[in-house]
């Protein structure tokens, strides 16, 4: 669906440029029924050109002509009165003339926006990210301020029988729900299933959020329960795209994990998740499991405080109960430390940012606003060095107005206007940029059902505009400082100054060391996380994903017992291995590396563990017998499971050798150790460590208990077929409809899929840092060359005088590559530093990146090097060819 | 007083005023002479004629009504004054003195 509505910049550009009155209500009137006609004759983008361009044409014009500079060309720098004098002479008079010069040099203008537009746009999509994942208040949602989460421990969730209990006995809550974490849900449609992602909540989820249900209604409390009849709340998007927007979709059927649903609302648009920046595509009411199970700890709690009721007060009450629930169920209330505790309450922004995690998430943050402004400041160099350049080549008509009388405050202004002028073009090219950044990158990243929505709002607005007036005004006060105090006598008289160039430290040369550091820096990181990706990939996962095809199956929605579920799992595994393609087969909960993984806290026998520590978690895996064999996982000592191992008989559990190397360096069979709350399970055998969560993984401890003793409806099937693994998924699909034949077959992929897949996180990362890398590299030629060549330039009478006086061409050669190397070496050393600092804070987001790789600083200095000297020979050839006669004659 | 003088756009815009009659506000202006030069107009530089033309007097314009479709702006018609048509007029007697006698260039150059 377009939006008709012109941009809402550009009308306010043409609001700002129009004087007040009947006749700019009259022209913004034209100019949305222009807007509307070109929109609907041609297209949105093209319709949105026009407007900004007509608008910039409009506003410009008359902006210049009621500031009375529209008549020809009027040199700004006279007057000054007051403060509020000044500001006018700035909107009417300096605006239009900084406009009108940079249009002059249009070359000049180009670079300093193409710099600033590459240097804003990563940072402004950084903002965007940001802000969709933490910052977004939530929408729709009302009086958010007296909205609360409701943990149990610093950020854990609780069950259902807990919520309601606060519900009902803390009145200093208005009303409490609970959500789920996000679930998946089957959408059936004739033959085809769709997985969705929704959430299961309680009755009183919209209420207490406060959000108006857009058609029908929300849940009410008879909608949970065992005689509740299956309804559904819809998303704005899924009734659009699945259902087509049809009105009539109240009251109607859909099909959900194998169960139809009467649809009885729909929620409203862009009705995001308290706890993650992701749309739910279905509510459900919570169903059964949820009931009485105090154990079942899988609900975010949310709490609507009283208006008159403070946090202190909701807590106190809730201290009181939990002493109560203690007292009635110790089992789920234990006193033990580390056990789930007791409650807590934070402020509703803690779903998203929990604060357990704010240390990791503010590394995040740091660095990627590191990377940010490392390449805004390379673009921020090229825009000093440029403007001060052009300072001196516009020393003689900064002379003229002085010598005419103009004060130097005017002057500043004006250099001034022009720089901020460019801070905010190259701001909102860079916000466009930062938009299809964004839109990639979100594309790729995240499913079509699970939309992470960043578009641009006004607070990644303001933060951009703030950014590029603060660059426009930080990198615009030296050189107009520097150029509005020349020598009068010597630029009117034609006499020369050797401007920068020859000291080291003078500002321009800080500024092009300040880009090779931090375009090496950038290049080095990235080049760490592509060599540790590629090794990652070179990796052996521990187990062959070749001809390894994997598909998942959920018998939940069959309503089947624990025994009847084995029995369908075990049927299915027996069919497939009886065909003659199908090499070997084997059941899991958690397949490696496929982004989720397991933990579960262990408690190793004989192993004397620090009371005070946090528990020990370690990766956890349920398999079926053969799974070993199947994944081709080398077992190094004792067995793998079988089909003895089932429910009732002795608990075993596997590890692998990181675990037994961990806590029985001298050979771990037949030791015991304690998963979660189970009883204690002997180890039956050793397997050889793999990847489980990330290629890039140093070996993890990791442990699988048999699946016959611990049941779970949805598993994944593994199959290793006899050649091609492809041709094996219809025959799962076939053998699971011959048994039931409304179940559906989920997410059939290759293993091999799953292995590359696993790189994708990293490889969005180092693709980031690539182009991030790639754009400051180009901003610090762009740097180098300018510099090398302004210096060139202005001493090109100096070179004369050294041909004139014997000089040979090599040697002006080597005095000019000279002035590159210097800049160079010292920006290396600086670049190498820094870019040792980034690695740590990759290591610290991105695990088994080795920060002392020597390769990644020499490939990054060696091509900086290269751009260097490239950049600088040109000039350099130029500065050898000087004809003596010449230089010394006519500059 | 001395002669008004009409540009030569601004005798185009006062033209396509004059035939667009009741329909006379800027983004039809615009239009009709977008179709009739075949080439773009820039809306600003529109803006700025209508602008002198009003100053000279040889336009006026009225208010009209708010509508949606231009946002709840309300719309500006404009009309060419009496001194305006008299003004062209004069403009085109001054090109045909000029062209007298100059068919044979005339119809040649329309070959």
């Amino acid at each position: 669906m377009n939006d008709l509505r012109p941009p809402r910049l550009a009308q306010i550009l043409l609001r700002l440029g129009l004087a007040g009155g009947i006749v700019r209500e009259a022209v913004l009137g034209d100019f949305y029924e222009e807007y509307r006609h070109r929109h609907q004759a041609q297209s949105a983008a093209r319709a949105r050109l026009w407007y900004w361009r007509e608008a910039f044409a409009v506003a410009g014009r008359s902006l210049a002509r009621r500031s009375g500079v529209g008549g020809g060309p009027q040199l700004p720098g006279g007057r000054a009165t007051g403060p509020l004098a000044g500001l006018g002479r700035m909107i009417t008079r300096d605006l239009p003339y900084a406009v009108r010069n940079l249009a002059r040099t249009p070359g000049f203008t180009a670079i300093v926006l193409l710099s600033l537009a590459l240097g804003i746009a990563p940072l402004a999509a950084i903002g965007g990210f940001l802000n969709a994942l933490f910052f977004r208040p939530l929408a729709h949602v009302q009086e958010p301020d007296r909205l609360v989460a409701i943990f149990r421990g610093t950020s854990g969730p609780a069950s259902w029988p807990d919520l309601a209990d606060v519900a009902e006995q803390v009145d200093a809550f208005e009303g409490v729900a609970g959500f789920s974490v996000f679930a998946q849900f089957n959408l059936t449609e004739g033959e085809a299933t769709h997985l969705l992602t929704g959430s299961a909540v309680s009755p009183s989820y919209f209420d207490v959020l406060r959000v108006p249900i857009s058609r029908g209604r929300g849940f009410r409390p008879d909608d949970m329960g065992p005689a509740a009849e299956p309804v559904a709340v819809i998303s704005q998007s899924l009734w659009q795209r699945r259902l087509t927007g049809d009105t009539d979709v109240l009251g109607t059927q859909i099909r959900l994990n194998g169960r139809d649903h009467t649809i009885i609302g729909i929620a409203p648009e862009g009705l995001l998740s308290p706890e993650q920046p992701v749309e739910p595509a279905v509510y459900v009411p919570l169903g059964e499991e949820w009931y009485t199970n105090r154990g079942h700890l899988g609900l975010y709690g949310i709490g609507r405080l009283r208006e008159d009721a403070s946090r202190e007060e909701a807590l106190g009450q809730l201290e009181v109960l939990q002493e109560r629930l203690r007292a009635a169920y110790p089992r789920y209330w234990s006193d033990e430390p580390g056990a789930l505790g007791s409650f807590a309450v934070y402020s509703i922004g803690a779903l998203r940012v929990r604060p357990g995690q704010r240390a990791e998430i503010a590394v995040g943050v740091a660095l990627t606003l590191i990377l940010g402004l490392l390449v805004l400041s390379t673009a921020c160099a090229n825009l000093g060095n440029l403007l001060l350049a052009r300072g001196t080549s516009r020393g003689g008509e900064i002379a003229v107005r002085m010598a005419l009388g103009a004060s130097r405050r005017a002057l500043i202004t004006m250099l001034l206007v022009e720089s901020v002028l460019l801070g905010c073009a190259g701001g909102t090219l860079g916000l466009l940029g930062a938009h299809w950044l964004t839109q990639a990158l979100a594309a790729g990243r995240v499913g079509p059902d699970s939309g992470l929505d960043i578009t641009i709002d006004l607070r990644v607005f303001g933060f951009t505009a703030f950014v590029s007036v603060a660059t426009g005004i930080l990198f615009g006060l030296i050189p107009a400082l520097r150029s509005s105090r020349p020598d009068l006598a010597s630029v009117l008289t034609g006499a020369r100054t050797v401007v920068g160039g020859a000291r080291l430290w003078s500002f321009r040369n800080v500024l092009v060391i300040g880009q090779i550091a931090a375009s090496l820096a950038l290049l080095v990181s990235a080049s760490v996380v592509v060599r540790s990706l590629q090794d990652g990939q070179n990796t052996d996962p521990g187990f062959e994903p070749d001809r390894l095809v994997t598909a998942s199956i959920d018998v939940g929605q069959r309503s089947y017992s624990a025994p009847e579920a084995e029995q369908f799992f075990g049927e299915l595994i027996a069919r497939l291995r009886a065909r003659q393609d199908v090499e070997a087969a084997a059941l899991a909960v958690d397949l490696p590396l496929d982004g989720s993984r397991w933990l579960a806290a262990v408690l190793p026998e004989g192993v004397e563990i620090d009371p005070e520590a946090d528990e020990i978690l370690v990766g956890e895996n349920r398999v079926s017998a053969s799974y070993f064999a199947t994944m081709q996982m080398p077992i190094l000592a004792g067995r793998p499971f079988d089909v003895t191992d089932v429910d009732g008989s002795a608990p075993v559990v596997i590890v692998n050798e990181a675990l037994a190397d961990t806590y029985w360096p001298q050979g771990a069979l037949g030791k015991r150790l304690r998963v979660g709350e189970s009883t204690w399970a002997e180890i039956a055998g050793v397997v050889g460590n793999a990847k489980y969560g990330q290629l890039s993984e140093a070996p993890t401890p990791h442990l699988w208990v048999p699946a016959a003793q611990s049941f779970s409806s949805r598993m994944h099937v593994v199959v290793r077929a006899r050649s091609d693994a492809r041709a094996v998924i219809p025959a799962i699909r076939e053998a699971v409809r011959e048994m039931e034949p409304q179940l559906p077959m989920l997410e059939p992929r290759l293993m091999t899929d799953v292995v590359s897949e696993s790189a994708g996180d990293q490889r969005v990362v180092s693709i980031l840092l690539l182009i991030v890398g790639a754009v400051s590299l180009l901003l610090a030629v762009i740097g180098i060359y300018g510099v090398v060549s302004f210096v060139v330039q202005q001493r090109t009478h100096e070179v004369g005088v050294r041909v004139a006086l014997g000089a040979e061409r090599k040697d002006v050669l080597r005095l000019v590559l000279m002035q590159g190397v210097r800049l160079l070496a010292v920006g290396v050393v600086i670049g190498l530093v820094g870019a040792f600092g980034i690695a740590q804070l990759l290591r610290a987001t991105l695990p088994g990146i080795d920060v002392l790789d020597p390769l990644a600083p020499s490939i990054g200095t060696a091509i900086l090097a290269l751009a260097t000297l490239a950049a600088t020979l040109v000039p350099a050839l130029r500065a050898s060819r000087v004809d003596p006669m010449e230089a010394l004659r006519c500059d | 007083m001395q002669k008004p003088y009409l540009g030569e756009f601004e005798q185009v815009v006062l033209l396509a005023v004059l035939q667009l009659g009741a329909e006379a506000h800027a983004p039809a202006i615009g239009r009709k002479l977008e179709a009739s030069a075949g080439r773009r107009v820039s809306r600003g530089a529109l803006y700025g004629t209508l602008e002198r033309l009003e100053n000279k007097k040889f336009l006026r314009w009225e208010i009209g009504a708010a509508t949606s479709e231009r946002g709840g702006h309300r719309k500006r018609r404009f009309e060419v004054t009496p001194v305006g048509v008299q003004v062209l007029r004069d403009s085109r007697a001054v090109l045909e003195t000029l062209w007298n006698g100059l068919d044979e260039l005339s119809s040649e150059s329309t070959q």
